[in-house]
């Protein structure tokens, strides 16, 4: 089991957003917990035998409002997740020509982490 | 708050007969939910969950009027107009030209509020789910059927280390599912203009 800030510090480190140990210099942490909603949502649209019980029930998928919950995913899923939340990340600069490939270049590697 | 006026029921899960023959092993649950998310994809890739709203009437002077959407759904603002049709019934030709813009909490704006009261605003509008949507209407789910079971399969093939995987299964599947997109495009693109551009061929 992973916590939302397993994922979260993955993502930033993804995203060049760690400095002296000490997170959150250009993506505050609420920012990212709304992308990791997000990713959770995509991901388990694309993959919902990843969230199969052995009761062969779904589980629900809840929302992430602090940093600290566990995430439904096995740990496998956290690099993943972390690809999805930074692509979110840097599409908000999708202005910017570099930010946008390297965009499509996580969702390239989401996309070949889930297949 | 007047009752939105398209029922959404069932949806997708009718969908499970055409899609479990070509995944034996798969649950049930993961081939319902993956319809699911097949048709949230569909619905995005083709702007295709068009209603015609509760009509509303104008009030003198009055630019912003608030839409009564479906339960999980938002307006799709980024259909270009005339894809959402808003129509001013007996009105006057300016109303007609005037510019109107939408946002996906369906408030709708005229350039130029109405200058006089009850006339009836009707108005289709393009809908995408929310992301707590998990029930399509009958009509959506039957009417792009094929192209919402191709994506279906396609995620379902594409789900790696199953029994039922399938490399080739999805991409065959994902072009399946394309062409049925493209189709759709087509054919409300033609529908929202001129009707279909369709005719029959004489024969001699």
């Amino acid at each position: 089991m992973i916590t939302a800030q397993n994922v979260i510090d993955a993502a930033r480190r993804k995203l060049s957003d760690v400095l002296d140990g000490s997170a959150g210099q250009r993506w505050e942490d609420d920012d990212l917990l709304i992308y990791l909603n997000q990713a959770m949502q995509e991901l388990a649209s694309r993959r919902s035998d990843l969230l199969l019980a052995a009761d062969m029930t779904l589980n629900e998928l809840e929302e992430i409002t602090d940093a600290t919950d566990d995430l439904v995913f096995e740990s496998l899923w956290r690099e993943p997740l972390a690809t999805l939340i930074a692509a979110y990340a840097l599409e908000e600069d999708g202005s910017d020509q570099e930010n946008a490939a390297r965009t499509l270049a996580l969702r390239a590697a989401f996309e070949k982490a889930i297949s | 708050m007047a009752a939105p006026l398209v029922s959404i029921t069932s949806g997708t899960a009718s969908l499970v007969p055409f899609v479990a023959p070509y995944v034996r092993s798969c649950p049930t649950p993961v081939a319902a939910q993956t319809l699911c998310g097949a048709a949230w994809d569909w619905c995005l890739a083709t702007e295709s969950w068009r209603e015609t709203l509760s009509t509303l009437l104008t009030v003198e002077d009055q630019a912003e009027y608030t839409l009564v959407l479906p339960i999980d759904t938002a307006a799709n603002p980024d259909v270009p107009y005339p894809a959402t049709i808003i129509r001013l019934l007996s009105c006057t030709e300016n109303d007609y030209a005037q510019r109107v813009t939408l946002t996906d909490r369906g408030v709708l704006t005229f350039s130029y509020p109405p200058t006089t009261d009850d006339r009836e605003i009707v108005c289709k509008v393009a809908l995408q789910p929310t992301p707590n949507n998990a029930l399509f209407p009958d009509w959506f789910v039957q009417r792009w059927q094929r192209g919402i079971i191709a994506r279906a399969l396609e995620l379902l093939y594409g789900m790696a280390e199953k029994p039922w995987t399938s490399p080739a299964g999805a991409a065959e599947q994902r072009m399946i599912f394309v062409q049925e997109a493209n189709r759709a495009k087509r054919e409300l693109v033609t529908e929202r203009l001129n009707g279909p551009m369709r005719f029959t061929m004489r024969t001699l």
